[in-house]
């Protein structure tokens, strides 16, 4: 069920938005578990805003409405 | 460190360990002292050579964490001299696995595995790289390679999706080949009263003016050669498929007369490599017809020649780096007299790799004057229209500057390769729906997606800003950490191994969390 960390794709993500930094050894693994988990909270969010207006999917708004608040928590 | 005469001392400790089950990395090296864990309890003495035996048999199937590091401390050979005596142990199966790897009893065993494991990771990415550098190293000078060879050589950053087998005499193979498997047209072979109409794909006015421009050459000049006639077809394609807002080479076309008949069938064999050329050749066509009006015989018809037959060899992508290659060659060849012939014979037997270095040139030239390259390659063609002397000539200058060029090519898809990476769709989808637990709309994965990118543009900065507040230029464990901190991600009741633990998977997690063993050993290494 889990799949591994694309963890080339992860470096050269961010190489492309700094192209002056580089990851440590591991570090790239980190930075997934910061996707997963901003993933984790974004969802949870969002099935909650779900259950807020009784639809067992989670629709398009309920994610955006989620996106904001969880985009303004991860910002560090 | 544990040494022989230790091993009285460690008999109560084998037998407290005798039923734990570990997983140790594969690579603790057999021979060593690994702790028949089951066996040591049932004995109150044991020899050493027993228990290595015992070892060598558990070792595959149950390493614990204990032998691990007991074997690391009675790792120096001489310790074990009598264990490894038999690198193949005599009875167990089991050992198979580790017969294979070379004994190698030093701790650094550890980071080997580690970069192994590395690099398995990597592996892909290093495939990638070395089949091109392969190629390139494979290529040299060979003049009508073989298809295959012709597609390790190629040396395109990415792999060239068509590849026909088609093999012309005094054409390299790979440009038909290429030009084959993208060439969607395949009626070449019809007249150019075909081509005109539009036949071809992409059919523009600009594939129209090429055609026409084309048609003026052959009427000028009855002899073509297959490589003019290729010529002037790959430029028609490469012009009609790739430039659509040029129209000012489309003044030279409509001078021309119609002379389909000579062109179509000569041309129908370069048609179809020129034709996935198309983008090459109709940037550098057009810049050619913007700057050259009346450029040397020579020095057209080689730009011209390089220009069809690159066009037909490199892909689209690398049509930026030709025109800025055409540029620079079209100021190399100022001046050359000889240049036409030398440009016919580059053209066909060049490699891939020169074709590389000498197409944007050959291109841009062409193009700047498509007319004018038609008319007067033709003439120095007949004397060169042996294949061996374009062979020598190819030879001549294929030891033009390939590298700088390459590098220049690279520079060029480097670009364009950024826009590429984005994380799979498919693992965000599959994430997001297993944390979620409910069924997702199709819309709001779409919305996801968004959100990911925002948020990798938000990470990025702000591990900029904590690697620079530290004076940096790496980003380290410690930086990740402050920011999950910083995100309440991580707490003082959460501390970040417990959220490692949680969401990644094993593998990972044993590179990330040091583990401290006995002996002084740390796993992974610092």
């Amino acid at each position: 069920m889990k799949r591994a960390a694309p963890r080339s794709t992860l470096r050269t993500l961010i190489k492309r938005h700094k192209p002056q930094l580089c990851l440590a050894a591991y570090a790239d693994l980190l930075v997934h578990l910061n996707f997963l988990l901003f993933l984790h909270r974004l969802a949870e969010e969002a099935r909650a805003n779900a259950f807020e207006s009784k639809s067992k999917t989670i629709k398009s708004e309920h994610t955006m409405a989620a996106a904001k608040v969880i985009l303004k928590k991860s910002r560090g | 460190m544990v040494t022989l005469e230790c091993w009285p001392a460690l008999k109560p400790w084998l037998v407290c360990f005798g039923r734990l089950e570990m997983h140790l990395p594969d690579f603790v090296p057999d021979g060593t002292v690994m702790t028949a864990l089951h066996m040591s309890r049932k004995k109150k003495k044991f020899s050493i050579s027993e228990f290595e035996r015992g070892a060598d048999e558990r070792l595959p199937r149950n390493l614990g964490k204990w032998c691990y590091s007991l074997s690391l401390s009675l790792s120096p050979p001489r310790s074990l001299q009598i264990s490894l005596a038999t690198p193949v142990p005599p009875e167990s199966v089991e050992k198979r696995g580790l017969i294979r790897r070379p004994k190698n009893r030093k701790a650094v065993n550890v980071e080997a595995f580690e970069g192994g494991v590395e690099q398995n990771l990597l592996q892909i990415k290093a495939q990638n790289h070395m089949a091109e550098s392969q190629a390139t190293s494979i290529i040299g000078m060979t003049m009508g390679t073989s298809d295959t060879e012709i597609v390790l050589s190629n040396t395109e950053l990415f792999a060239q999706p068509q590849l026909g087998e088609q093999s012309q005499a005094g054409f390299s193979a790979p440009e038909q080949k290429l030009l084959k498997g993208k060439n969607p047209v395949q009626g070449r072979k019809a007249s150019n009263a075909a081509i005109e109409a539009g036949v071809l794909s992409d059919v523009d006015a600009k594939e129209g003016m090429t055609e026409r421009l084309q048609k003026k050459d052959l009427a000028q000049d009855p002899e073509h050669t297959d490589q003019m006639a290729t010529e002037s077809r790959g430029r028609a394609v490469s012009l009609s498929s790739e430039q659509r807002e040029h129209t000012r080479g489309s003044s030279y076309a409509e001078q021309l007369p119609g002379a389909d008949e000579l062109v179509a069938g000569i041309k129908y064999r370069r048609s179809q490599r020129e034709l996935s050329w198309g983008l090459l050749c109709k940037l550098l066509l057009l810049l050619s017809k913007n700057v050259v009006k009346s450029p040397t015989s020579a020095r057209t018809r080689r730009l011209s020649r390089h220009s069809t037959a690159m066009a037909a060899l490199y892909p689209e992508q690398s049509g930026r780096k030709l025109m800025k290659e055409a540029v620079e060659r079209e100021a190399e060849l100022d001046g050359v007299a000889v240049i036409g012939e030398v440009g016919d014979s580059e053209e066909e037997e060049m490699t891939e790799e020169e074709a590389e270095t000498e197409e944007p040139e050959s291109e841009e030239l062409s193009m700047k004057t498509p007319a004018f390259i038609r008319t007067k390659a033709y003439r120095p063609s007949p004397l060169l229209s042996t294949p061996r002397s374009l062979k020598t000539a190819a030879s001549r200058f294929s030891p033009k500057p390939p590298l700088a060029q390459q590098a220049a090519k690279r520079t060029v898809m480097a670009p364009r390769r950024k826009r590429e990476p984005a994380l799979p769709s498919s693992l965000v989808k599959k994430i997001f729906s297993h944390y979620a637990k409910v069924p997702v709309a199709r819309d709001a994965f779409k919305v996801v997606e968004k959100c990911v990118e925002v948020y990798f543009r938000q990470l990025s900065n702000d591990l900029e800003a904590y690697t620079m507040h530290a004076r940096r230029k790496t980003v380290q464990e410690a930086d990740l950490e402050l920011l999950m901190r910083r995100q309440g991600l991580v707490t003082d009741k959460m501390p970040l191994h417990v959220l490692i633990e949680r969401h990644l998977p094993l593998e990972y997690r044993k590179l990330l969390i040091p583990v401290a063993m006995s002996g002084n050993k740390v796993i992974p290494h610092k």
